[in-house]
Protein backbone atom coordinates (compact mmCIF):
# COMPACT_ATOMS: atom_id res chain seq x y z
CA UNK A 1 0.00 0.00 0.00
CA UNK A 2 1.18 3.53 -0.76
CA UNK A 3 0.15 6.95 0.46
CA UNK A 4 0.14 9.77 -2.08
CA UNK A 5 -0.35 13.34 -0.94
CA UNK A 6 -2.38 15.29 -3.51
CA UNK A 7 -1.98 18.42 -1.42
CA UNK A 8 -1.79 19.42 2.24
CA UNK A 9 -2.26 22.79 3.92
CA UNK A 10 -4.67 25.68 4.17
CA UNK A 11 -5.25 25.84 0.42
CA UNK A 12 -6.19 22.24 -0.40
CA UNK A 13 -6.07 18.80 1.16
CA UNK A 14 -6.22 15.38 -0.45
CA UNK A 15 -4.58 12.06 0.38
CA UNK A 16 -4.85 8.72 -1.44
CA UNK A 17 -4.12 5.29 -0.01
CA UNK A 18 -3.69 2.93 -2.91
CA UNK A 19 -2.23 -0.35 -4.11
CA UNK A 20 -2.64 -2.15 -7.42
CA UNK A 21 -6.21 -3.22 -6.68
CA UNK A 22 -7.87 -0.71 -4.35
CA UNK A 23 -7.70 2.93 -3.34
CA UNK A 24 -9.24 5.16 -0.70
CA UNK A 25 -9.35 8.95 -0.83
CA UNK A 26 -9.15 11.06 2.30
CA UNK A 27 -10.48 14.62 1.85
CA UNK A 28 -11.99 16.05 -1.32
CA UNK A 29 -10.08 19.35 -1.44
CA UNK A 30 -8.20 18.54 -4.67
CA UNK A 31 -9.58 18.19 -8.21
CA UNK A 32 -10.43 14.64 -9.25
CA UNK A 33 -7.94 14.87 -12.14
CA UNK A 34 -5.17 14.65 -9.52
CA UNK A 35 -6.72 11.47 -8.13
CA UNK A 36 -7.01 9.97 -11.62
CA UNK A 37 -3.32 10.55 -12.28
CA UNK A 38 -2.48 8.89 -8.95
CA UNK A 39 -4.56 5.77 -9.56
CA UNK A 40 -3.52 5.39 -13.19
CA UNK A 41 -6.92 6.52 -14.50
CA UNK A 42 -8.50 3.41 -13.02
CA UNK A 43 -11.43 5.01 -11.18
CA UNK A 44 -13.05 1.63 -10.50
CA UNK A 45 -10.46 0.77 -7.90
CA UNK A 46 -11.40 3.80 -5.74
CA UNK A 47 -13.60 2.41 -2.97
CA UNK A 48 -14.65 5.77 -1.56
CA UNK A 49 -13.71 9.13 -0.11
CA UNK A 50 -13.74 10.27 3.51
CA UNK A 51 -14.30 13.95 4.38
CA UNK A 52 -13.31 15.29 7.79
CA UNK A 53 -15.25 18.57 7.74
CA UNK A 54 -17.02 21.10 5.57
CA UNK A 55 -14.32 23.74 5.02
CA UNK A 56 -13.46 24.35 1.37
CA UNK A 57 -9.85 23.18 1.55
CA UNK A 58 -11.18 19.73 2.54
CA UNK A 59 -14.41 19.50 0.54
CA UNK A 60 -14.25 21.90 -2.42
CA UNK A 61 -14.36 19.15 -5.08
CA UNK A 62 -16.81 16.76 -3.40
CA UNK A 63 -19.26 17.13 -6.28
CA UNK A 64 -16.62 15.92 -8.77
CA UNK A 65 -16.00 12.78 -6.70
CA UNK A 66 -19.72 12.07 -6.36
CA UNK A 67 -20.24 12.58 -10.08
CA UNK A 68 -17.49 10.02 -10.71
CA UNK A 69 -19.60 7.56 -8.67
CA UNK A 70 -17.16 7.59 -5.77
CA UNK A 71 -19.16 7.32 -2.53
CA UNK A 72 -18.21 10.12 -0.11
CA UNK A 73 -18.52 9.58 3.63
CA UNK A 74 -18.76 12.27 6.32
CA UNK A 75 -20.57 13.23 9.52
CA UNK A 76 -24.14 14.58 9.53
CA UNK A 77 -22.95 18.11 10.34
CA UNK A 78 -20.43 18.05 7.51
CA UNK A 79 -23.06 16.76 5.07
CA UNK A 80 -25.28 19.72 6.00
CA UNK A 81 -22.42 22.15 5.54
CA UNK A 82 -21.30 21.01 2.08
CA UNK A 83 -23.43 22.59 -0.60
CA UNK A 84 -24.11 20.25 -3.51
CA UNK A 85 -25.79 21.29 -6.74
CA UNK A 86 -26.45 17.85 -8.20
CA UNK A 87 -28.68 14.96 -7.19
CA UNK A 88 -25.97 12.76 -5.71
CA UNK A 89 -25.80 12.77 -1.94
CA UNK A 90 -23.11 12.30 0.65
CA UNK A 91 -23.21 9.20 2.82
CA UNK A 92 -23.65 10.18 6.45
CA UNK A 93 -21.72 8.17 9.04
CA UNK A 94 -22.44 7.94 12.72
CA UNK A 95 -19.56 8.85 15.02
CA UNK A 96 -17.71 5.88 16.49
CA UNK A 97 -19.62 3.41 14.30
CA UNK A 98 -17.46 1.22 12.14
CA UNK A 99 -18.22 0.92 8.43
CA UNK A 100 -16.78 -1.16 5.63
CA UNK A 101 -16.17 -0.11 2.03
CA UNK A 102 -14.63 -2.85 -0.07
CA UNK A 103 -11.46 -3.98 1.64
CA UNK A 104 -11.46 -0.95 3.96
CA UNK A 105 -12.89 -0.44 7.40
CA UNK A 106 -13.18 2.98 8.94
CA UNK A 107 -14.52 4.59 12.08
CA UNK A 108 -15.15 8.35 12.43
CA UNK A 109 -14.43 9.99 15.77
CA UNK A 110 -15.07 13.59 16.92
CA UNK A 111 -12.35 16.23 16.60
CA UNK A 112 -12.20 19.85 17.78
CA UNK A 113 -12.48 22.50 15.04
CA UNK A 114 -14.52 25.64 14.40
CA UNK A 115 -17.23 23.99 12.31
CA UNK A 116 -20.17 21.66 12.62
CA UNK A 117 -19.35 18.07 13.66
CA UNK A 118 -15.79 17.68 12.37
CA UNK A 119 -14.28 14.22 12.59
CA UNK A 120 -11.09 12.23 12.25
CA UNK A 121 -10.92 8.67 10.99
CA UNK A 122 -9.49 5.37 12.08
CA UNK A 123 -8.93 3.44 8.89
CA UNK A 124 -8.04 -0.23 8.52
CA UNK A 125 -6.70 -2.22 5.62
CA UNK A 126 -4.91 -5.54 6.02
CA UNK A 127 -1.78 -4.17 4.35
CA UNK A 128 -1.56 -0.96 6.38
CA UNK A 129 -3.02 -1.94 9.75
CA UNK A 130 -4.87 0.75 11.72
CA UNK A 131 -4.26 4.29 10.45
CA UNK A 132 -5.06 7.33 12.56
CA UNK A 133 -6.11 10.29 10.43
CA UNK A 134 -6.63 13.52 12.38
CA UNK A 135 -6.46 17.00 10.89
CA UNK A 136 -7.85 20.44 11.77
CA UNK A 137 -8.21 19.76 15.47
CA UNK A 138 -6.45 21.48 18.34
CA UNK A 139 -6.40 18.33 20.42
CA UNK A 140 -7.62 14.74 20.35
CA UNK A 141 -9.76 13.57 23.23
CA UNK A 142 -8.83 9.92 22.65
CA UNK A 143 -5.95 7.49 22.80
CA UNK A 144 -5.69 4.79 20.16
CA UNK A 145 -3.88 1.59 21.08
CA UNK A 146 -2.58 -0.63 18.29
CA UNK A 147 -1.98 1.97 15.58
CA UNK A 148 0.27 1.08 12.65
CA UNK A 149 0.31 4.44 10.84
CA UNK A 150 -0.32 7.98 12.00
CA UNK A 151 -1.42 10.90 9.84
CA UNK A 152 -1.77 13.87 12.15
CA UNK A 153 -1.96 17.65 11.86
CA UNK A 154 1.04 19.70 13.00
CA UNK A 155 -0.03 23.20 12.02
CA UNK A 156 2.04 25.74 13.92
CA UNK A 157 4.61 26.34 16.62
CA UNK A 158 3.62 28.70 19.44
CA UNK A 159 6.89 30.69 19.26
CA UNK A 160 6.69 31.28 15.50
CA UNK A 161 3.03 32.28 15.82
CA UNK A 162 3.78 34.81 18.59
CA UNK A 163 6.65 36.29 16.55
CA UNK A 164 4.36 36.68 13.55
CA UNK A 165 1.75 38.44 15.68
CA UNK A 166 4.32 40.88 17.04
CA UNK A 167 5.64 41.54 13.49
CA UNK A 168 2.10 42.20 12.26
CA UNK A 169 2.16 39.25 9.83
CA UNK A 170 -0.65 37.54 11.75
CA UNK A 171 -3.50 39.49 13.35
CA UNK A 172 -4.27 38.77 17.02
CA UNK A 173 -7.74 37.42 16.35
CA UNK A 174 -6.36 35.13 13.64
CA UNK A 175 -3.90 33.80 16.23
CA UNK A 176 -6.84 33.13 18.56
CA UNK A 177 -8.67 31.24 15.85
CA UNK A 178 -5.54 29.20 15.10
CA UNK A 179 -5.07 28.32 18.77
CA UNK A 180 -8.65 27.11 19.08
CA UNK A 181 -8.86 25.15 15.84
CA UNK A 182 -5.44 23.80 14.81
CA UNK A 183 -2.86 21.55 16.41
CA UNK A 184 0.44 22.95 17.59
CA UNK A 185 3.75 21.11 17.40
CA UNK A 186 3.69 20.75 21.19
CA UNK A 187 0.18 19.24 21.23
CA UNK A 188 1.08 16.99 18.31
CA UNK A 189 4.07 15.55 20.19
CA UNK A 190 2.01 15.18 23.39
CA UNK A 191 -0.70 13.33 21.46
CA UNK A 192 1.81 10.99 19.85
CA UNK A 193 3.50 10.31 23.18
CA UNK A 194 0.16 9.59 24.86
CA UNK A 195 -0.36 6.70 22.45
CA UNK A 196 1.46 3.42 22.17
CA UNK A 197 3.62 3.74 19.07
CA UNK A 198 5.11 0.26 19.31
CA UNK A 199 3.67 -0.94 15.99
CA UNK A 200 3.75 2.42 14.21
CA UNK A 201 5.86 2.44 11.06
CA UNK A 202 5.13 5.90 9.65
CA UNK A 203 4.15 9.25 11.08
CA UNK A 204 2.99 11.82 8.51
CA UNK A 205 2.62 15.43 9.62
CA UNK A 206 -0.25 17.16 7.85
CA UNK A 207 -1.58 20.65 7.20
CA UNK A 208 1.47 22.77 8.07
CA UNK A 209 0.71 26.48 8.20
CA UNK A 210 2.40 28.60 5.54
CA UNK A 211 3.46 31.38 7.94
CA UNK A 212 3.60 29.71 11.34
CA UNK A 213 5.56 26.52 10.72
CA UNK A 214 9.07 25.27 10.05
CA UNK A 215 8.92 21.91 8.26
CA UNK A 216 12.47 20.77 9.06
CA UNK A 217 12.17 21.71 12.72
CA UNK A 218 8.80 19.96 13.02
CA UNK A 219 10.15 16.80 11.40
CA UNK A 220 13.22 16.69 13.62
CA UNK A 221 11.26 17.41 16.81
CA UNK A 222 8.72 14.64 16.14
CA UNK A 223 11.49 12.24 15.11
CA UNK A 224 13.36 12.95 18.34
CA UNK A 225 10.21 12.49 20.43
CA UNK A 226 9.02 9.27 18.80
CA UNK A 227 12.02 7.60 17.12
CA UNK A 228 9.86 6.74 14.10
CA UNK A 229 9.96 7.45 10.38
CA UNK A 230 8.50 10.95 10.07
CA UNK A 231 7.33 12.66 6.89
CA UNK A 232 6.01 16.10 6.14
CA UNK A 233 3.02 15.85 3.80
CA UNK A 234 4.16 17.66 0.69
CA UNK A 235 2.23 17.91 -2.55
CA UNK A 236 2.93 14.96 -4.85
CA UNK A 237 4.81 12.92 -2.25
CA UNK A 238 4.34 9.12 -2.29
CA UNK A 239 5.49 6.88 0.54
CA UNK A 240 5.33 3.19 1.35
CA UNK A 241 2.51 2.70 3.84
CA UNK A 242 2.66 -1.00 4.69
CA UNK A 243 2.47 -2.07 8.32
CA UNK A 244 5.38 -4.50 7.95
CA UNK A 245 7.68 -2.09 6.21
CA UNK B 1 10.90 89.56 -34.04
CA UNK B 2 7.35 90.06 -32.91
CA UNK B 3 6.23 88.17 -29.92
CA UNK B 4 2.66 86.95 -29.85
CA UNK B 5 0.70 87.11 -26.67
CA UNK B 6 -0.97 83.84 -25.81
CA UNK B 7 -3.79 83.37 -23.36
CA UNK B 8 -3.09 80.55 -20.95
CA UNK B 9 -6.20 78.52 -20.29
CA UNK B 10 -7.36 78.47 -16.73
CA UNK B 11 -7.61 74.96 -15.37
CA UNK B 12 -11.23 74.28 -14.65
CA UNK B 13 -12.75 71.00 -13.60
CA UNK B 14 -9.55 68.95 -13.80
CA UNK B 15 -7.38 71.20 -11.67
CA UNK B 16 -4.68 69.18 -9.93
CA UNK B 17 -4.10 70.94 -6.62
CA UNK B 18 -0.52 69.76 -6.29
CA UNK B 19 0.17 69.94 -10.04
CA UNK B 20 1.65 73.44 -10.10
CA UNK B 21 2.24 76.44 -7.90
CA UNK B 22 -0.60 78.41 -9.47
CA UNK B 23 -3.00 75.51 -8.94
CA UNK B 24 -1.95 75.28 -5.33
CA UNK B 25 -2.41 79.01 -4.76
CA UNK B 26 -5.81 78.84 -6.34
CA UNK B 27 -6.71 75.87 -4.15
CA UNK B 28 -5.55 77.78 -1.07
CA UNK B 29 -7.97 80.59 -1.87
CA UNK B 30 -10.78 78.07 -2.28
CA UNK B 31 -9.78 76.29 0.91
CA UNK B 32 -9.82 79.54 2.91
CA UNK B 33 -13.31 80.20 1.68
CA UNK B 34 -14.49 76.68 2.52
CA UNK B 35 -12.85 76.63 5.95
CA UNK B 36 -14.68 79.77 6.96
CA UNK B 37 -18.04 78.20 6.06
CA UNK B 38 -20.23 76.93 8.87
CA UNK B 39 -21.89 74.19 6.82
CA UNK B 40 -18.75 72.13 6.18
CA UNK B 41 -18.01 69.38 8.75
CA UNK B 42 -16.04 70.28 11.88
CA UNK B 43 -12.66 68.89 10.74
CA UNK B 44 -12.61 71.33 7.77
CA UNK B 45 -13.39 74.48 9.73
CA UNK B 46 -11.01 77.24 10.79
CA UNK B 47 -7.25 77.53 10.57
CA UNK B 48 -6.65 73.88 11.46
CA UNK B 49 -9.11 72.66 8.84
CA UNK B 50 -7.41 74.53 6.00
CA UNK B 51 -5.07 71.67 5.10
CA UNK B 52 -7.96 69.20 5.21
CA UNK B 53 -9.89 71.43 2.80
CA UNK B 54 -6.99 71.35 0.32
CA UNK B 55 -6.90 67.54 0.45
CA UNK B 56 -10.67 67.41 0.00
CA UNK B 57 -10.34 69.70 -3.03
CA UNK B 58 -7.67 67.46 -4.52
CA UNK B 59 -9.88 64.40 -4.06
CA UNK B 60 -12.96 66.16 -5.40
CA UNK B 61 -11.02 67.12 -8.52
CA UNK B 62 -9.69 63.63 -9.02
CA UNK B 63 -13.04 61.89 -8.78
CA UNK B 64 -15.00 64.69 -10.39
CA UNK B 65 -17.29 65.39 -7.43
CA UNK B 66 -18.33 68.54 -5.61
CA UNK B 67 -15.91 69.53 -2.79
CA UNK B 68 -18.79 69.81 -0.31
CA UNK B 69 -19.98 66.30 -1.24
CA UNK B 70 -16.49 64.92 -0.61
CA UNK B 71 -16.21 66.75 2.72
CA UNK B 72 -19.53 65.39 3.91
CA UNK B 73 -18.66 61.83 2.98
CA UNK B 74 -15.01 61.57 3.96
CA UNK B 75 -14.65 60.39 7.54
CA UNK B 76 -11.67 60.07 9.80
CA UNK B 77 -11.75 56.68 11.54
CA UNK B 78 -8.92 55.93 13.97
CA UNK B 79 -6.79 58.53 12.21
CA UNK B 80 -7.40 57.16 8.72
CA UNK B 81 -9.62 58.74 6.06
CA UNK B 82 -12.42 56.58 4.67
CA UNK B 83 -15.41 57.11 2.39
CA UNK B 84 -18.92 56.53 3.60
CA UNK B 85 -20.33 53.43 1.91
CA UNK B 86 -23.38 55.22 0.55
CA UNK B 87 -21.17 57.82 -1.14
CA UNK B 88 -19.05 55.10 -2.69
CA UNK B 89 -22.15 53.32 -4.03
CA UNK B 90 -23.55 56.62 -5.35
CA UNK B 91 -20.25 57.37 -7.12
CA UNK B 92 -20.21 53.89 -8.67
CA UNK B 93 -23.82 54.25 -9.81
CA UNK B 94 -23.14 57.58 -11.50
CA UNK B 95 -19.67 56.90 -12.91
CA UNK B 96 -21.12 55.75 -16.23
CA UNK B 97 -19.00 52.61 -16.48
CA UNK B 98 -21.60 50.25 -14.99
CA UNK B 99 -25.31 49.93 -14.50
CA UNK B 100 -26.42 50.72 -10.92
CA UNK B 101 -25.23 48.14 -8.38
CA UNK B 102 -27.53 45.29 -7.46
CA UNK B 103 -27.13 42.62 -4.78
CA UNK B 104 -27.50 38.86 -4.77
CA UNK B 105 -28.23 37.16 -1.43
CA UNK B 106 -27.93 33.48 -0.60
CA UNK B 107 -29.11 31.54 2.49
CA UNK B 108 -30.77 34.60 4.03
CA UNK B 109 -31.21 34.67 7.80
CA UNK B 110 -28.91 31.67 8.31
CA UNK B 111 -25.30 31.31 9.42
CA UNK B 112 -24.36 30.80 5.75
CA UNK B 113 -25.91 34.10 4.66
CA UNK B 114 -23.81 35.69 1.95
CA UNK B 115 -24.12 38.53 -0.48
CA UNK B 116 -22.35 39.86 -3.55
CA UNK B 117 -22.75 42.98 -5.64
CA UNK B 118 -23.12 42.87 -9.39
CA UNK B 119 -23.57 45.23 -12.29
CA UNK B 120 -23.35 45.21 -16.07
CA UNK B 121 -20.57 46.99 -17.90
CA UNK B 122 -20.92 48.81 -21.23
CA UNK B 123 -20.55 45.58 -23.23
CA UNK B 124 -23.47 44.05 -21.35
CA UNK B 125 -21.31 41.60 -19.45
CA UNK B 126 -22.40 41.02 -15.86
CA UNK B 127 -19.60 41.66 -13.39
CA UNK B 128 -19.78 39.98 -10.01
CA UNK B 129 -18.00 41.19 -6.89
CA UNK B 130 -16.58 38.85 -4.27
CA UNK B 131 -18.93 37.08 -1.85
CA UNK B 132 -19.18 38.55 1.63
CA UNK B 133 -20.64 36.23 4.25
CA UNK B 134 -21.57 36.32 7.91
CA UNK B 135 -19.08 33.53 8.37
CA UNK B 136 -16.37 35.79 6.95
CA UNK B 137 -17.47 38.63 9.27
CA UNK B 138 -17.15 36.28 12.23
CA UNK B 139 -13.76 34.96 11.20
CA UNK B 140 -12.42 38.45 10.52
CA UNK B 141 -13.64 39.58 13.94
CA UNK B 142 -16.08 42.19 12.56
CA UNK B 143 -19.16 40.49 13.93
CA UNK B 144 -18.09 39.94 17.49
CA UNK B 145 -16.84 43.40 18.44
CA UNK B 146 -18.80 45.58 20.83
CA UNK B 147 -21.58 47.58 19.20
CA UNK B 148 -21.05 45.84 15.86
CA UNK B 149 -23.67 46.74 13.26
CA UNK B 150 -23.20 43.23 11.83
CA UNK B 151 -25.30 41.90 14.71
CA UNK B 152 -28.11 44.43 14.44
CA UNK B 153 -28.32 45.12 10.69
CA UNK B 154 -26.54 42.28 8.88
CA UNK B 155 -28.29 42.82 5.52
CA UNK B 156 -27.16 46.43 5.22
CA UNK B 157 -23.61 45.59 6.32
CA UNK B 158 -23.41 42.70 3.83
CA UNK B 159 -24.53 45.02 1.01
CA UNK B 160 -22.17 47.82 2.03
CA UNK B 161 -19.21 45.47 2.25
CA UNK B 162 -20.01 43.66 -1.00
CA UNK B 163 -20.28 47.06 -2.75
CA UNK B 164 -16.87 48.00 -1.35
CA UNK B 165 -15.40 44.70 -2.61
CA UNK B 166 -16.98 45.22 -6.04
CA UNK B 167 -15.60 48.75 -6.30
CA UNK B 168 -12.14 47.64 -5.19
CA UNK B 169 -11.88 45.05 -7.95
CA UNK B 170 -13.66 46.78 -10.85
CA UNK B 171 -13.18 50.51 -10.22
CA UNK B 172 -10.41 51.06 -7.66
CA UNK B 173 -9.76 54.54 -9.04
CA UNK B 174 -13.02 55.77 -7.53
CA UNK B 175 -12.01 55.30 -3.91
CA UNK B 176 -8.37 56.27 -4.60
CA UNK B 177 -7.18 53.31 -2.56
CA UNK B 178 -9.13 54.23 0.54
CA UNK B 179 -11.41 51.94 2.52
CA UNK B 180 -14.95 52.73 3.52
CA UNK B 181 -15.50 54.20 6.98
CA UNK B 182 -17.38 51.05 8.01
CA UNK B 183 -14.45 48.87 6.96
CA UNK B 184 -12.00 51.01 8.91
CA UNK B 185 -14.17 50.78 11.99
CA UNK B 186 -14.31 46.98 11.62
CA UNK B 187 -10.63 46.51 10.92
CA UNK B 188 -9.20 48.80 13.55
CA UNK B 189 -11.62 48.16 16.31
CA UNK B 190 -11.89 44.39 16.02
CA UNK B 191 -11.73 43.16 19.58
CA UNK B 192 -10.63 39.69 20.47
CA UNK B 193 -10.36 37.60 23.54
CA UNK B 194 -6.96 36.13 24.26
CA UNK B 195 -7.79 32.43 24.36
CA UNK B 196 -4.28 31.11 25.06
CA UNK B 197 -4.98 30.17 28.68
CA UNK B 198 -8.47 28.92 27.94
CA UNK B 199 -7.21 26.62 25.17
CA UNK B 200 -4.31 25.38 27.29
CA UNK B 201 -6.67 24.55 30.17
CA UNK B 202 -9.08 22.71 27.86
CA UNK B 203 -6.29 20.71 26.25
CA UNK B 204 -4.87 19.79 29.67
CA UNK B 205 -8.27 18.66 30.89
CA UNK B 206 -9.57 16.80 27.86
CA UNK B 207 -6.74 15.71 25.58
CA UNK B 208 -5.87 12.02 25.25
CA UNK B 209 -8.11 10.96 28.14
CA UNK B 210 -10.44 8.36 26.65
CA UNK B 211 -9.24 5.16 25.04
CA UNK B 212 -10.77 3.80 21.86
CA UNK B 213 -10.53 0.03 21.60
CA UNK B 214 -9.68 -0.99 18.12
CA UNK B 215 -10.94 -4.40 16.99
CA UNK B 216 -8.32 -7.09 16.57
CA UNK B 217 -6.93 -6.75 13.05
CA UNK B 218 -6.75 -10.55 12.71
CA UNK B 219 -10.55 -10.75 12.98
CA UNK B 220 -10.84 -8.25 10.16
CA UNK B 221 -8.34 -10.15 8.03
CA UNK B 222 -10.30 -13.33 8.76
CA UNK B 223 -13.51 -11.57 7.70
CA UNK B 224 -11.89 -10.48 4.47
CA UNK B 225 -10.53 -13.95 3.80
CA UNK B 226 -13.96 -15.47 4.50
CA UNK B 227 -15.56 -13.06 2.06
CA UNK B 228 -13.03 -13.98 -0.60
CA UNK B 229 -13.59 -17.70 0.07
CA UNK B 230 -17.38 -17.24 -0.16
CA UNK B 231 -16.97 -15.52 -3.49
CA UNK B 232 -14.80 -18.36 -4.77
CA UNK B 233 -17.28 -21.02 -3.56
CA UNK B 234 -20.13 -19.16 -5.23
CA UNK B 235 -18.16 -19.13 -8.43
CA UNK B 236 -17.55 -22.90 -8.10
CA UNK B 237 -21.25 -23.66 -7.45
CA UNK B 238 -22.47 -21.85 -10.55
CA UNK B 239 -24.06 -24.56 -12.80
CA UNK B 240 -22.38 -25.03 -16.13
CA UNK B 241 -23.74 -26.90 -19.16
CA UNK B 242 -22.47 -30.47 -19.31
CA UNK B 243 -22.41 -32.28 -22.69
CA UNK B 244 -25.36 -32.41 -25.08
CA UNK B 245 -28.74 -31.46 -23.58
CA UNK B 246 -32.03 -33.19 -24.61
CA UNK B 247 -34.12 -31.12 -27.05
CA UNK B 248 -37.35 -29.81 -25.42
CA UNK B 249 -40.55 -31.47 -26.67
CA UNK B 250 -41.93 -28.32 -28.32
CA UNK B 251 -38.81 -28.03 -30.42
CA UNK B 252 -38.81 -31.63 -31.57
CA UNK B 253 -39.68 -32.36 -35.24
CA UNK B 254 -42.89 -34.39 -35.67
Amino acid sequence: MKLTVLNSGSYANGYVLHNEKVALVIECGCPISQLYRTVGFNARKVSGALISHEHGDHSRYTEQYLNASIPCFCSKGTAEGIKLKGQRKLTVCEMMKERAIGEWFFRPFPTQHDCNEPCGFLIYHRETGWILFATDTYYLAYRFPGLSQVMIECNYEAGILSDNVSKGIVKPFVRDRTLASHMSLENCINTLQANSLKKVTNIVLLHLSGDNSDAEKFKDSVKMATAKRVFIANKGMTIDFNKDF
Amino acid sequence: MEKELTVKEQPTSNMLVFGSQSNFEQAMRMAKCLSSSSIVPEIYRGETGLANCIIALEMANRIGASPLLVMQNLYMVHGNPGWSSKFLIATLNTCGKFTPLRYEHENRETDKWRCRAFAKDKTGETLYGAWVSLDMAKKEGWFGKNGSKWQTMPELMLQYRSAAFFQRTYAPEISMGMHTAEELADIEDATYEDVTEKVKKEVDQKANKEEINLPDPQEKDQKNNDQEKDQKTEEKQTPKPVGKQPTPSFMQQP
